[in-house]
């Protein structure tokens, strides 16, 4: 049987590993699970706010020997609307580090982040690591915030979908 | 139409199994692995070979699928877009691999340095 893939949501300082069921997924501004439900990100006046960084991880149980060669991109164009973004990047799991900002407003902007719109199935983002057995990986971690520009309209935005790759052995 | 395969070893010995189900992973072995047979059709039917990685002492057999999952970040849903068939070179430290898109093309990599083999497509 194939392997069943999850993302897991990663908050707090240990960090919390949280199964994404939430569709779609809200960002927001907290540390804490599909915080986008509860702390939206405020819409500025000028400039642009953003939400907690929030961190990401594929998570598999089931029968297989390894998941490897891991590949994260979008279609290559942003549908959310005027005004919004994810940004995003691979990190270490040793390079975790609790998400921070203003709760139910707005966080300091990524460092090294990169708009995940402009990975695509050509230039893709890779996830460095391997899955070995259920339960048991080092896959990095994709570590992404939203952005909200003045720009924006008000309320939720459309939904966005990526692709997650990966070769099972 | 089904794939199954087929793993022959220097003492004659044989290993098969059917996919999707069975993914020759870490419980084929590697070492004395001397012919590797994938093959299309059904226990009804019979089975036609599509495709054989013949393996000389030094080389290993890699095989992979490919999953996709289109994502929201919420629920994955994995499905099968590829094979990837071929070996890696103890050697040199290269693989040449046949890559079967779930179109119905293929694509053909030799000797390429980014596959790094996986732990129990080297063990001896």
């Amino acid at each position: 049987m194939a392997a069943t893939v999850v993302w897991k949501q990663y908050t707090s300082t240990g960090p919390t590993a949280t199964t994404v069921s939430a569709s779609p997924f809200l960002f927001g501004t907290d540390d804490s699970y599909n915080a986008g439900a509860t702390y939206p990100v405020l819409r500025p006046a000028s400039s642009s706010n953003y939400s907690y960084e929030t961190t990401f991880g594929p998570s598999a149980s089931g029968t297989f020997t390894s998941l490897s060669n891991w590949k994260f991109y979008s279609d290559g164009s942003s549908g959310l609307g005027t005004g919004l973004g994810i940004a995003g990047k691979a990190l270490t799991q040793a390079s975790y580090a609790q998400a921070t900002g203003t709760q139910g407003q707005t966080a300091t902007q990524i460092s090294g982040g990169t708009d995940l719109f402009t990975y695509t199935s050509g230039s893709p983002l890779t996830l460095t690591g391997t899955i070995s057995s259920a339960g048991a990986g080092t896959v990095q971690y994709l570590r992404c915030q939203a952005s909200v520009a003045s720009t924006a309209s008000i309320g939720t935005s459309s939904s966005e979908t990526f692709t997650l790759q990966w070769d099972e052995t | 139409m089904l794939l199954a395969w087929t793993a022959l070893y220097t003492d004659g010995r044989t290993v098969t199994g059917r996919l999707p189900e069975d993914l020759p992973g870490a419980s084929v072995p590697r070492d004395g692995l001397v012919s590797f047979t994938l093959a299309q059709g059904s226990p009804d039917a019979g089975w036609t070979p599509i495709l054989t990685v013949d393996l000389a002492d030094h080389e290993r057999l890699v095989f992979r699928r490919r999953m996709m999952s289109s994502t929201g970040f919420s629920a994955l849903v994995p499905q099968a877009v590829g094979l990837i068939v071929g070996s890696y070179d103890t050697t040199t430290d290269r693989s040449s691999l046949l890559y079967l898109h779930g179109d119905g093309t293929m694509s053909l990599r030799v000797a390429t340095a980014d596959v790094a083999p996986e732990p129990h497509e080297v063990a001896s």
